[in-house]
């Protein structure tokens, strides 16, 4: 990044976004768009937002409190509306999630749980790489962060790399690192887990007017989690063959193992509040208790002095940004739906896109496919959905198409990437070292054609038979 | 009494109070009950200090949609509000400001007469609190203002009777209260003035208490030569300006707020900047925009009107005592924080003689940080603390309370 740097601590991109997103702006201000002049300039001033989150001109909080500022300084609504995001639960939901993450790394349960399982998968480089890419999958209930889970598990993939002798850039360490990373993007859209998915299901709940349940968006994925840990394991032992078998010291990952103790009480404390957690997620069915409420009473449970494991200072030092960047995302998509500024973009995506979509099985293709492209120049995965979802949903609805399947596959294709720069966490798991951009365009790109024909597979057929776009 | 002791005593107040609240022979459905209980509850927390203040107001938001009966939109409905970003700005401004070298600047430039006395620094700061509020028609942008010399001012003194905490907090208890319209009736006049007597008596008992660790600025000497980022200082010079203006231009001082505050955000504007970004201290807005989800929950449970019949009750018959009624309207104001709306009704003009009064002389009368965003913006930066508020709470409420009986 410091060649793209211009000397004055700012990136050329930064540059770019901070001319364009005026520009963008006022040019659209004074376009007739609209009929009514609310709606034009609640689009010029979503234009001007989608812009700074495009270029991450600057960070996506701020850039959502600007978009938000600047409906309420020209009057275009008023603060009751424009922080109405804030007072949602989907951003408190998210900070729940945090916590909860938080507290499982800070108690070493996801590292008990991580080395607990590689232990028991076996010395082979063919099982330890399942091993891995199945703790990733049971992570994502544990931790829900993408970039955690890579950070705990590139911790102990680059031990597992050593033992086998040899180097990062080896075919064992290439996929090992690159399928814990790529997973991890993957499996926190097959679950309501994770800045993203959370995200998505507010919008959905909100513009699509339906219920998300978590157990529904786990059942109708399940199949495609266990296909999608097969088909990444057979595609990684096939791109990178394995220079060695075996680990010579068979007892590497068991003594690791030994070396974390007896649980802790902390661990066990974490690990009862979490498994509370995911069985009243798992019945929400039967209770209709919100995901969101049961994130948020697990994680405050976790900042109870005397009963968590938390404190303030672990309170503090949560990414609020993202936080405040979900509500802001939150408010501008209320804004624009209820401005009707929506309308142009979404007749544009009807004249071009409806016509391609003559059923369940072409909508799950081109939905698919069109939003993998659209995530090509909106790198930032919650700045793609935000900016998106509503517009797709308003479409689906106002063309027949069930608003939960809909936004379903569409925040599932926010999983497709194959660039680096298309997600936080692939930039954490390629700052391990241990592959190159080019690994990253290759096993991304047949995943994603994988994840594709998964999808193919359950739209039209599983999915009716769970009650979703029947 | 042991500090463990004394811990539980503190945190069994709130449980306490709860509990009167659910079991009290008062009118009301269970969830207006529920809610009020919670909201009681909340407020002892913060009162007691014996957790987190943003913690206990997350946690109230919680238990308002959980139990309380209410939506989460209106359990989080102060998030909804303006305030908080407001706040959020105002924090990002003075971070700014901070890293800028804006604030050390200020105290070095500050004569020794200022710096070097309690009460003269005070009584600075008062009179200036009250000039700006006579102009700028919103408390968080007089404690933004304020905030800077106060911080300078502390920070350059090494007398422990200039903590930071003490000499910022009667700043932002200036700023939060003195918020008045010329001509000013002489009778506010007169409150203002007993106010701001109370609060000087008040840093002074804070003073005496002080410990010389308390004080932030070291041994007084020759200052060290502060490097200003000057687009900062600017950037403050101009929101001060066009709040100082506000009546002229009438743009909302949040606006102007939080604009300010978004403009630090931009990388490479300023060499303050540039290295590391601001991330403004996330509690406050937490507890910021929980204290005012109270009154928004209060209302749609109708709690509210249990709590305006209660006040009716304690100062029906009480016509000669004034007292009464400052007292039950200074409780009553407890549950409805500075920066709404939403707020509970107004009782001025409300059956009971003297409630015009009243509910002024209450609503300069403050006991915990969470009343008003400015008092929670210098918690956050000035490291007021919740004990010291409170004593300074107190003594206006005595000193008012004698105000009544005499006048």
């Amino acid at each position: 990044m410091t060649a793209e740097h211009t000397g004055t601590g700012v990136s050329r991109r930064q540059v770019i976004g901070m001319v364009l997103a005026p520009l963008v702006g006022i040019s659209m201000w004074f376009m007739p768009t609209h009929e009514a002049l609310v709606a034009q300039h609640a689009l010029a001033i979503g234009a001007f937002t989608i812009v700074l989150w495009m270029t991450e001109a600057v960070d996506h909080g701020t850039a959502g409190f600007l978009g938000l500022f600047l409906f309420w300084a020209t009057g275009v609504a008023g603060p009751d509306q424009i922080f109405s995001g804030f007072a949602g639960e989907t951003p408190w939901f998210l900070l729940g999630a945090m916590l909860i993450g938080t507290m499982a790394a800070k108690s070493g349960l996801a590292q008990r749980v991580a080395f607990t399982i590689t232990a028991k998968t076996g010395n082979s480089y063919s099982r330890l790489l399942l091993g891995f890419i199945i703790v990733d999958f049971v992570l994502t209930f544990v931790v829900p962060s993408g970039i955690a889970r890579v950070t705990i598990l590139g911790s102990i993939a680059i031990g597992v790399v050593e033992a086998f002798k040899v180097g990062p850039k080896s075919n064992i360490g290439r996929g090992l690192f690159i399928i814990i990373t790529y997973a991890a993007t993957i499996f926190d859209k097959m679950l309501i887990a994770g800045a993203a998915s959370i995200l998505a299901r507010g919008i959905i709940q909100e513009q699509g007017g339906v219920q998300v349940l978590y157990s529904m968006w786990f059942l109708a994925y399940l199949p495609c989690d266990i296909i999608t840990i097969v088909a990444c394991w057979r595609i990684i032992l096939w791109l990178y063959p394995p220079e060695k078998n075996s680990i010579d010291d068979s007892q590497h990952l068991q003594k690791q193992l030994a070396a974390l103790g007896p649980w802790s009480a902390a661990e066990k404390k974490c690990a009862a509040f979490l498994l509370v957690a995911v069985t009243l997620w798992m019945t929400d069915f039967v209770h209709h208790i919100s995901p969101a409420m049961i994130g948020i009473s697990i994680g405050l449970i976790g900042v109870l002095p005397g009963v968590g494991l938390m404190n303030v200072s672990d309170l503090r030092k949560l990414n609020y940004s993202a936080i405040w960047f979900t509500a802001a995302a939150l408010g501008l998509g209320r804004l624009l739906n209820s401005t009707k500024a929506l309308e142009v973009l979404t007749d544009f995506f009807a004249s071009t896109i409806a016509p391609l979509i003559s059923g369940p099985f072409t909508s799950a293709l081109v939905l698919y496919w069109t939003a993998f492209v659209y995530h090509f120049f909106l790198g930032n995965e919650t700045a793609m959905l935000s900016t998106s979802l509503p517009v797709i949903l308003a479409f689906a609805k106002s063309h027949g198409l069930d608003p939960l399947a809909t936004g379903m596959i569409w925040t599932f294709a926010a999983g497709g990437k194959i660039f680096v720069y298309q997600g936080a966490v692939l930039i954490v798991g390629y700052s391990f070292g241990y592959f190159d951009a080019k690994d990253m365009l290759k096993v991304g790109f047949i995943l994603t054609i994988v994840e594709s024909l998964i999808l193919l597979l359950l739209v039209p057929i599983y999915w009716p038979l769970i009650g979703i776009g029947s | 009494m042991s500090t463990n002791a004394t811990q539980w005593i503190r945190g069994a107040v709130p449980v306490a109070g709860a509990l009167a609240i659910m079991l009290a022979p008062i009118a009301g459905e269970g969830h207006a009950r529920a809610s009020l209980a919670i909201a009681v509850a909340m407020v002892l927390f913060w009162i007691t200090d014996v957790l987190h203040p943003a913690i206990v107001g997350f946690i109230g938001c919680f238990l308002f949609t959980a139990v309380g009966g209410v939506e989460f939109e209106t359990a989080f409905a102060g998030f909804g509000t303006a305030t908080p970003w407001f706040l959020y700005g105002s924090l990002l401004l003075i971070s700014a400001a901070d890293r800028a070298g804006v604030i050390a600047w200020l105290g070095d430039r500050t004569p020794r007469a200022v710096t070097g006395s309690v009460m003269a620094a005070s009584a600075g700061l008062l009179c200036a609190a009250y000039l700006l509020g006579l102009v700028v028609p919103s408390g968080l942008a007089r404690a933004t203002l304020l905030l800077v010399p106060a911080l300078a001012w502390a920070r350059r003194s090494s007398t422990p009777m200039t903590t930071t905490g003490g000499l910022v907090l009667v700043a932002m208890y200036g700023a939060a209260t003195f918020d008045r319209v010329l001509p000013t009736p002489a009778g506010v006049v007169a409150l203002d003035v007993a106010t701001a007597l109370a609060l000087l008596m008040g840093v002074a008992w804070l003073s005496r208490e002080a410990s010389p660790d308390d004080a932030e600025g070291g041994e007084p000497g020759e200052p060290p030569a502060v490097d200003v980022d000057w687009r900062i200082a600017a950037l403050v010079a101009v929101t001060a300006a066009l709040w100082v203006t506000t009546p002229v231009h009438g743009l909302a001082p949040a606006i102007v707020g939080l604009a300010a505050g978004l403009i630090t955000c931009f990388p490479g504007l300023t060499r303050a900047t540039a290295q590391k970004a601001i991330s403004p201290d996330p509690l406050a807005i937490i507890l910021a925009g929980a204290a005012l989800s109270i009154p928004a929950v209060l209302l749609e449970t109708k709690a509210a009107d249990v709590v305006v019949g209660a006040w009716s009750a304690a100062t029906e018959g009480w016509s000669a005592d004034g007292m009464a009624a400052y007292w039950a309207t200074t409780l009553y104001r407890l549950l409805s924080p500075d920066g709404g709306p939403p707020q509970l009704p107004i009782l001025d003009g409300h059956d009971g003689v003297g409630s015009g009064a009243a509910w002024a002389a209450a609503g300069v009368t403050l006991l915990s940080l969470y009343q008003s965003p400015a008092l929670i913006l210098g918690m956050s930066v000035g490291r007021c603390r919740q004990a010291q508020m409170l004593k300074l709470g107190l003594v206006v409420l005595a000193a008012l309370s004698l105000a009544v009986i005499l006048f």
